[in-house]
């Protein structure tokens, strides 16, 4: 390390020395600013056609058939009608060939038919001009038609029942606001007793995977968080250095998810782990100079400590952090799409940890040397802590 | 008592050669893993089936049958090109493609059904009027509006696998290739399934170029900074520990999807953070009191550190586990097998490394000495 670099150093470790509570105040607002851009990030949904870029001629031609053929950019939804009776010899509905079970099945597709921007509805119950009046009527109906025809709607078992929901031209909002719109419309009939209802469809299942995803990042952050915790609070056998090590993944991830926020970008199912990435990530950055620092402090004073755990771990810290980021960031080359917006949280989430490892900790360790230890700077009674 | 890392750097110290040897052999066991790794693209399969708009999909799939079928898409050019060249998908031409195609995929046996208009002519038509003519009967929208485009769809006979569907699909472009050929005329093979093979594709391109990209650049950075002999001796561990990582994926059965496709640069981000502490501390012992006990003091201390780190990873690895989504899950596993496997490399490997170059180098120096 050369000469300049020692002694900007050794001015920054004086200056930290100086005024810890300072520069931790001007961390702390700066740090409140940025992350409150973490709240215009959202999760969005992502299909298998969102995953691939547009310029693919599979890609290409896709795009050509949704735009091209009416029946192919519309969404689907699909209510399946199923027989589920609880109860032997009861009056509950066995199998769909019952006239009640058709019934309702009309009176489903008819309500949701006048559903604004419904397109087409069809059911088991299009096969039936007058709804017979018994089970018998509605097998002759059956046989008339033909199996190819009417296993389009009722399984060969009678046992499930389609109803498919046609819809043109929707934004993915709207997609899902339909869906909601069908599940209410269809929850508004009375069910006959033994009937059971299921819906699916892909906004149906980007519903399951949108929750599924953030059940997934609450979860997995808040025990990853609640993980690490413990482990530094074990490796440095002192609740402080422990949760001073997690000053820079609190900032580090604050301000690297706040900046994602600021750049417009959002989350997905692909990216949901990125979260418990980084914390892994930013809390390395929070260890290596805790662990230097204790390892100083034994032989010099505060400020000194300071400047010697800069001095000894800016070099591979830095080397660690352009490696990494070059590796995230050469996520940027790969085709898939979303491999950019998760190089990019990673990049800002390690960057931002990196910062922080150098103007956060310093200072809160200096604070608690000199205010929380026994007999402030002479007696430093964490010096029992050793790595070694 | 003795701490098993400053035993580990005694080890390293007296059996260098064997560490290196063997860290060789594991590397060569561990690629045999690699070709078997297995792809997975169907992101639906990722969710818990138990979750009601899964269990009802299934109950649909399983009485009613797949939705997803591989699409063709004919197109012709509005404009042409050159005199004779098909404009029109009512052409007779495009009908004899059309029945040529769907005959030979019906006798495909992994193929359950061709639909398509040329299901509508029990013959060849002689003009576009008479493919008017059929086409005006029917109800079914087998055209875009200007007539510039026509589908078939294809149903396959087994499951949606990866496999299933590459085979599918090779069977349909064979099929194309083998169908008469009129100027004017294009045909693509799309569709969900086709996607996902697409993006098998593009997964595995994906992943090498990421992962040769970044070894290479993260490279010339350590070499420059610590110069040739730390710098391969920082890289080479941290590299074989991503070889042995993806081994073990192709042994153990971990598939690679869209969220483990950021491995590579993943591990190697995180993982050169171990090598580069670790030889950093080394040179800067080595240089203050010489190599062993450069080599006694390092391994211990930073390894420490090194290792504190690394099980903070480690967890917030693991909570992954925690996900209900399956591909998060194998994301989980997959970055903490990486994580231990790197920092085995790292910890065992770069002081290993930098023992034999450092006693080269006195060795060396010596005999230039002598001469």
């Amino acid at each position: 390390m050369n000469e300049k670099v020692e002694n900007t150093i050794d001015n920054y470790s004086n200056l930290l020395f100086r005024k810890p509570g300072t520069v931790l105040i001007i961390a702390v607002i700066f740090t409140a600013i940025v992350a409150s851009g973490a709240s215009n990030v959202e999760t969005v949904e992502q299909n298998q056609e969102d995953l691939l870029p547009d310029s693919l001629p599979t890609m290409q031609a896709f795009s050509t058939i949704s735009a091209e053929f009416s029946s192919d950019s519309g969404t689907t939804y699909t209510v399946l009608v199923e027989a589920n009776p609880q109860y032997s010899n009861s009056n509950e509905i066995r199998d769909l060939r019952n006239p009640e079970a058709i019934r309702f099945m009309r009176a489903v597709s008819n309500d949701i038919e006048s559903v604004d921007r419904v397109s087409s509805v069809s059911s088991g119950s299009d096969l039936f001009q007058d709804i017979p009046s018994d089970k018998q009527g509605v097998q002759n109906v059956f046989n008339r038609l033909g199996e190819p025809r009417w296993q389009n709607y009722i399984s060969e078992d009678y046992q499930n029942g389609l109803v498919r929901v046609n819809t043109v031209d929707l934004t993915a909002e709207e997609q899902m606001e339909m869906a909601d719109t069908i599940r209410t419309t269809v929850e508004a009939h009375e069910k006959p007793s033994g009937l059971d209802v299921g819906y699916t469809g892909q906004p149906y299942i980007d519903e399951a995977f949108q929750n599924q995803t953030n059940q997934t990042m609450s979860l997995t952050g808040i025990a990853a968080l609640l993980g690490v915790i413990i482990v530094v609070v074990v490796l440095f056998r002192s609740f402080f250095y422990g949760a001073t090590s997690l000053i820079t993944l609190i900032f580090g991830v604050a301000t690297g998810f706040g900046l994602f926020g600021w750049l417009g970008l959002n989350m997905s199912p692909a990216t949901s782990g990125a979260i418990t990435m980084g914390i892994g990530v930013a809390i390395d950055f929070g260890i290596q100079p805790i662990a230097r620092y204790i390892e100083e402090r034994q032989q010099l004073e505060i400020e000194g400590s300071v400047s010697e755990t800069i001095k000894g771990v800016i070099t591979p810290m830095t080397v660690g952090l352009i490696a990494a980021n070059i590796g995230f960031l050469s996520l940027n080359v790969g085709r898939v799409t979303f491999l950019s917006d998760l190089g990019t949280l990673l990049t800002l989430t390690t960057t931002m940890a990196y910062i922080s490892a150098f103007t956060v900790i310093p200072p809160a360790l200096i604070l608690y040397d000199r205010y929380f230890t026994e007999n402030g700077t002479s007696g430093f009674t964490l010096s029992k802590i050793r790595l070694n | 008592m003795i701490s098993p890392l400053k035993i580990l750097a005694n080890i390293q110290l007296e059996y260098t050669d064997h560490i290196i040897v063997g860290c060789v052999l594991l590397t060569a066991l561990m690629a045999t893993g690699i070709p078997n790794i297995e792809l997975q693209t169907d992101f639906q399969s990722s969710l818990p089936d138990t979750l009601d708009p899964i269990a009802t999909q299934d109950k649909v799939e399983a009485n009613f049958g797949s939705s997803d079928a591989i699409i063709v898409l004919f197109e012709t050019d509005s404009q042409p090109i050159e005199e004779g060249f098909v404009t029109d998908i009512r052409d007779p031409d495009m009908i004899r493609t059309l029945n040529f195609l769907e005959n030979q995929l019906q006798n495909e046996p992994s193929i359950s059904s061709v639909n398509s208009m040329a299901s509508m002519f029990e013959q060849t038509p002689d003009s576009k009027k008479e493919v008017k003519n059929v086409l005006s009967l029917s109800e079914a929208s087998f055209t875009n509006r200007d007539y510039t485009a026509t589908t078939m769809y294809v149903e396959l006979n087994n499951d949606m696998t990866e496999e299933n569907i590459r085979q599918a699909t090779q069977t349909i472009n064979q099929n194309i290739d083998q169908a008469p050929k009129y100027p004017g005329i294009d045909i693509q093979t799309t569709g969900t399934p086709v996607m996902r093979n697409v993006l098998s594709d593009v997964l595995v391109e994906d992943t090498v170029k990421i992962i040769a990209i970044a070894s290479g650049l993260i490279l010339v950075l350590l070499m420059a900074v610590r110069g040739p002999a730390y710098g391969a001796a920082t890289f080479a561990p941290l590299f074989l520990g991503l070889l042995w990582t993806l081994g073990a994926m192709g042994l153990l059965g971990i598939p690679l999807t869209i969220a483990t496709i950021a491995l590579g640069s993943m591990l190697l981000g995180l993982g050169v953070e171990y090598g580069s502490f670790i030889s950093e501390r080394i040179a800067e012992e080595t240089k203050e009191r010489g190599l062993e006990e450069g080599i006694t003091t390092t391994v211990p201390n930073t390894g420490k550190a090194v290792l504190g780190s690394s099980t903070t990873d480690l967890v917030g690895f693991l909570a992954l586990l925690l996900a209900s989504i399956s591909f998060m899950r194998d994301l989980g596993i997959t970055l903490a097998l990486g994580e231990v496997l790197t920092l085995t490399a790292a910890l065992v490997l770069t002081p290993a490394l930098i023992i034999k170059y450092e006693r080269w180098k006195t060795d060396s120096s010596e005999k230039g000495d002598e001469q």
